[in-house]
């Protein structure tokens, strides 16, 4: 399943994942829906959006999905992931992920890479950026 | 039917992005009230404020995750039958399951619903994988209250090991917004303010 490998160079695109953050999905009860600016409309105007916001954990998952197809088992050990919810992702927008691999480090056997991952929406605005280190067999 | 605060010249109402039936919004209505009369802040919560509890992270908590994201990754598959299949044998969690539910912390284990509160930004380190079946504990703590460009922003930390074991298996940083309007009450375009916590 996955496509790191220990000879991959700095430069390379992971593969994306597309979504499209639909209101049945942002009022799953999975998200508690105890913040209804996740799924109401009246809510979410009364605190100054123009459309209820997918939870941050959305655009989270998709960048993870994207690392877990990329890295494979090692994004579940000694890896970190550390990310900024930079936009809202309002209902109805299609989130496309990205990522890049920006740095290779060798430490005797051990090879640990970088990869820097964004999602947009289809306008190209930036919504989520996150940086990933693990290790690749 | 039931109308919302203008959002341009558009009145908002509850069944604009879904089909809802009049029986439906009435319901909501009576659900969001609810959550309007019971709500309290993060911002509240004291700082150094700390609680630790465990989850049990069963096939079907995975399976609506998966579903939440659109996520049917094989590895975390072992609803209705178990125990599934991955490269650690038997079924495991989507990363960033366990760490999502931190927000235990402050909604059932505080009481705060948090309406309008959003997050902005997190950090976590894997260890181990968190296999489909354990029970987890999470000790949690409030760690950081500021206010920056006129918001309210809360860090809290995470640590979750195996309760059986005491392996561990995720940290976890959460930062979140207590609520998206700036505390000045200005009408500012949400848009116009990216909610990163860092700038």
């Amino acid at each position: 399943m996955a496509v790191a490998s220990r000879d991959i160079e700095v430069g390379y695109e992971l593969d994306g994942v597309k979504k499209q953050a639909v209101i049945q999905l942002m009022g799953s009860r999975h998200w508690g829906r105890l913040n209804p600016i996740h799924f109401d409309p009246v809510t979410a105007a009364n605190h100054g959006m123009r459309a209820p916001i997918a939870t941050g954990m959305m655009s989270g998952a998709y960048l993870a999905e994207t690392c877990v197809n990329f890295f494979g088992k090692t994004f579940f050990e000694n890896a970190i992931m550390e990310g900024k919810f930079v936009k809202p992702i309002y209902a109805g927008e299609i989130i496309t992920t990205h990522g890049v691999v920006r740095e290779r480090t060798v430490d005797g056997d051990r090879v640990r890479l970088k990869v820097e991952l964004w999602a947009e929406n289809e306008a190209g605005e930036v919504k989520t950026v996150a940086w990933v280190t693990a290790d690749v067999k | 039917m039931n109308k919302g605060k203008t959002m341009s010249e558009h009145v908002v109402a509850h069944d604009d992005l879904q089909p809802m039936s009049k029986t439906q919004v009435e319901q909501l209505e009576v659900f969001l009230a609810k959550l309007d009369a019971d709500h309290g802040s993060m911002w509240d919560i004291q700082e150094g404020t700390e609680l630790t509890w465990e989850m049990r992270v069963s096939p079907e908590l995975v399976v609506l995750y998966a579903d939440g994201v659109e996520d049917y990754n094989p590895w975390y598959e072992a609803w209705p039958l178990g125990p599934g299949e991955s490269p650690f044998g038997t079924a495991i969690a989507p990363p960033l399951l366990v760490p999502y539910w931190q927000n235990w912390f402050h909604r059932q284990g505080m009481g705060r619903s948090e309406v309008g509160g959003v997050a902005t930004g997190w950090r976590t380190e894997f260890f181990a994988p968190v296999m489909v079946g354990t029970t987890v504990r999470y000790h949690g703590k409030l760690t950081k209250k500021y206010v920056k460009r006129g918001r309210q922003y809360t860090e809290r930390e995470f640590t979750v090991e195996d309760a059986d074991t005491g392996k561990l298996l995720v940290k976890h940083t959460a930062i979140a917004l207590s609520n998206f309007a700036p505390l000045d009450g200005s009408d500012q375009p949400a848009d116009e303010e990216p909610a990163d916590g860092s700038r």
